[in-house]
């Protein structure tokens, strides 16, 4: 094995045996899953309920009304609904259990647009409002209008009418901009957060050697430049493990919850359009590349983590600008921070993802970009692999050069 | 030719200044192969600086320093070296630790080799355990450990004994001994003139940035009128230190 593959398989082997490397790894996953599947359960449990108490216009459940404002058909009330006088002996019998519900429609219906409900809560029932929901009333309003009214005014009025929009792109096809943009803005998503779990892990490895005191005995048995990209192919490799432990539970989730309601909505919208999918992925892949050059970059200048990620702030911050201008950038007439943000190595590869996703990135400015963060990539690596070996016995000094010779004790 | 083939090291007219300071103003020695080779000096007298820069740690101003005849890589020769600023991967185990240099310095079985040293030096039930949970004379051997893998050909000890107690600077000194045994080249800085006197086949005193003694120590000694490197060091030092 080459000096790189075994600095490579050491830095790899001793990320994977740190309990903090797992705990930032599946931390973040767990947390967003947990919050996602939660979100799903509560979304199936509330549809399940909803269902459950509309279903319960039956005639197991005893309805009393009060119509003053006579507004029922009661040609449409279905037989467990009683018409009765009394309001208060009523709604005693609400109180005994003789009625479920009681619905009281006054005189002033029209004004008020309220419908007074009275419901004796059941044991078995846990709901924060301890009673049954309005569907029965409102089944029963409803009816009676449609039966006195064309249902389609009744539609029209009620503003229950969906407008569904179909739009044509200029070659005439149909362009679904969200369903489009979902899977590269996923892409992205991962990116950020890549840049986020790893920032700070990258800055470690470099500067490890530095604070342990550690660099001048293995830089006599291994060249700088071989310990560098030996670390940085390292923080490469588990940059993509973390993404694959990322990925797996979000498509186990999406197989297991794909008749939910709320994923079988969003699965339905996506539209999976591969050169744009493909285009965001070769840009994380240089991005990335770029992240861990700028990240191994700084860490090489500086003689410890703590002085190192004062400096990182500064590339964090490059990476995530453009998400400050994201509604500038989801346009087809680009302006001129849009192609700032787009050119400058460190905002360039959030803001051409950006871009790419939503389909507003010339194929020719595509290539430009990859161009250049690949250049930046290659040139923020090749500093970085100089740098360290300049800096490499810098065990004290923050202030840092090109050339550094410190003065030493001999 | 034949001045690469006598000598593994060869230092010709090396200069070094740090931020317009002169540390090292000319200075040349040679170093024979299968030797030991004592570099003395006070503090800030420029040893250290001449064997980082030796080992391509620093760029010198200007001069040649040589090992095999050629600027040295790792690829080229196997250089063992024990600095004078001392540390480990403190999170890592002792065996981890060894087996990674060893690799990296061409072992075939670094992990026999690390088990089998470990016990010699009397930490054999160290290897599993963690750097940081050694005593400070338990990462002294892990560190000489890593230093004398492999045989090397050039063995650079910088201060090797400093917080040794007596029993392990004889541990060590018996190390050295057998590394030369063995065909090692020697350099050795130490600020203990005894282990001069009884090691080394040759030295340098270095003062104000040049070589004020250099030869056989036999010669150097003579050349004071016999007195011992004790009274040497202070006749030459005594009136303050190069800093």
């Amino acid at each position: 094995m080459s000096k790189i593959g075994i600095v490579t398989k050491f830095e790899i082997i001793r990320q994977l045996k740190k309990p903090s490397f797992w705990i930032a790894v599946l931390l973040l996953p767990i947390l967003l899953g947990g919050v996602i599947g939660l979100s799903i359960l509560s979304s199936s449990s509330m549809d399940d309920e909803i269902s459950d108490k509309n279903s319960k216009t039956d005639d197991t459940v005893k309805v009393g009304l009060i119509d003053d404002a006579k507004v029922v058909n009661k040609d449409v009330v279905p037989a467990n609904v009683s018409f009765v006088e009394d309001k208060e002996k009523s709604i005693e019998a609400v109180k005994t259990g003789e009625l479920d519900e009681l619905y009281v429609i006054r005189n002033d219906f029209v004004e008020s647009k309220e419908v007074e409900s009275y419901v004796r809560k059941k044991s078995d029932e846990t709901s924060l409002f301890g009673g049954v929901t309005s569907g029965n009333i409102l089944s029963i309003l409803s009816a009676s209008a449609a039966s006195r009214v064309d249902i389609k005014d009744v539609i029209i009025l009620s503003n229950s009418v969906n407008v569904k929009t179909t739009t044509f792109d200029e070659t005439g096809e149909e362009f679904n901009l969200l369903g489009k943009a979902i899977i590269p803005i996923a892409v992205l998503a991962i990116f950020y957060i890549l840049i986020c779990v790893f920032g700070n892990r990258m800055l470690m490895a470099v500067v490890e050697e530095k604070e342990n005191r550690i660099s001048e005995m293995i830089l006599t048995a291994v060249s700088a430049k071989q310990l560098i990209i030996g670390k940085i192919i390292a923080l490469i490799l588990l940059g993509f493990l973390q993404m694959i432990i990322f990925l797996i539970p979000v498509i186990i989730a999406i197989f297991v919850y794909r008749d939910n309601p709320m994923v079988s909505g969003i699965l339905g919208i996506i539209e999976f359009d591969p050169v744009t999918f493909i285009g965001n992925l070769a840009l994380l892949v240089f991005s990335y590349f770029l992240f861990t050059g700028a990240c191994t970059f700084v860490g090489s200048l500086m003689p410890t983590a703590r002085d190192a990620s004062q400096y990182i702030g500064i590339v964090m911050v490059g990476m995530v600008l453009p998400l400050m201008f994201i509604g500038t950038m989801m346009t087809s007439t680009p302006s001129l921070i849009t192609y700032v943000l787009s050119y400058f190595p460190l905002s360039a590869p959030i803001a051409m993802m950006i871009r790419n996703a939503y389909g507003f990135l010339p194929w020719y400015e595509f290539i430009f970009g990859l161009i250049e963060i690949g250049i930046f990539s290659m040139l923020s690596i090749y500093l970085a692999s100089r740098c360290f070996q300049k800096n490499a016995i810098n065990f004290s000094v923050t202030r840092f050069s090109f050339k550094s010779r410190k003065r030493i004790k001999g | 030719m034949s001045e690469v083939l006598d000598n593994i090291v060869v230092v010709k007219n090396f200069k070094m200044a740090f931020n317009g300071k002169v540390v090292i103003k000319d200075l040349s020695f040679n170093v024979k192969r299968g030797e030991i080779f004592g570099l003395l000096g006070s503090n800030g007298s420029g040893k250290t600086t001449t064997i980082r820069t030796l080992l391509g740690l620093y760029t010198q101003s200007s001069g040649e320093l040589l090992i095999n005849g050629k600027k040295y890589s790792a690829e080229n020769v196997n250089v063992g070296y024990l600095p004078e600023e001392r540390g480990l991967y403190k999170k890592e185990t002792v065996i981890d630790t060894m087996e990674y240099f060893g690799r990296l310095k061409g072992l075939k079985d670094p992990r026999e080799w690390s088990v089998k040293y470990l016990e010699r030096v009397g930490i054999g039930d160290k290897v599993n355990e963690k750097i940081e949970k050694l005593s400070t004379g338990q990462q002294q051997k892990v560190q000489l450990g890593i230093t004398v893998m492999g045989d090397p050909e050039l063995l650079i000890l910088d201060e090797p004994t400093k917080g040794f107690d007596p029993v392990n600077r004889k541990l060590l000194m018996d190390i050295i001994d057998e590394l030369h045994g063995k065909g090692s080249t020697i350099i050795m800085i130490t600020h203990y003139m005894d282990e001069v006197e009884r090691l080394c086949d040759s030295a340098l005193l270095l003062k104000g940035g040049k070589a004020y003694a250099y030869g056989p120590v036999k010669d150097i000694k003579k050349k004071f009128g016999g007195k011992s490197f004790d009274q040497i060091f202070v006749e030459v030092y005594g009136e303050g230190t190069d800093e």
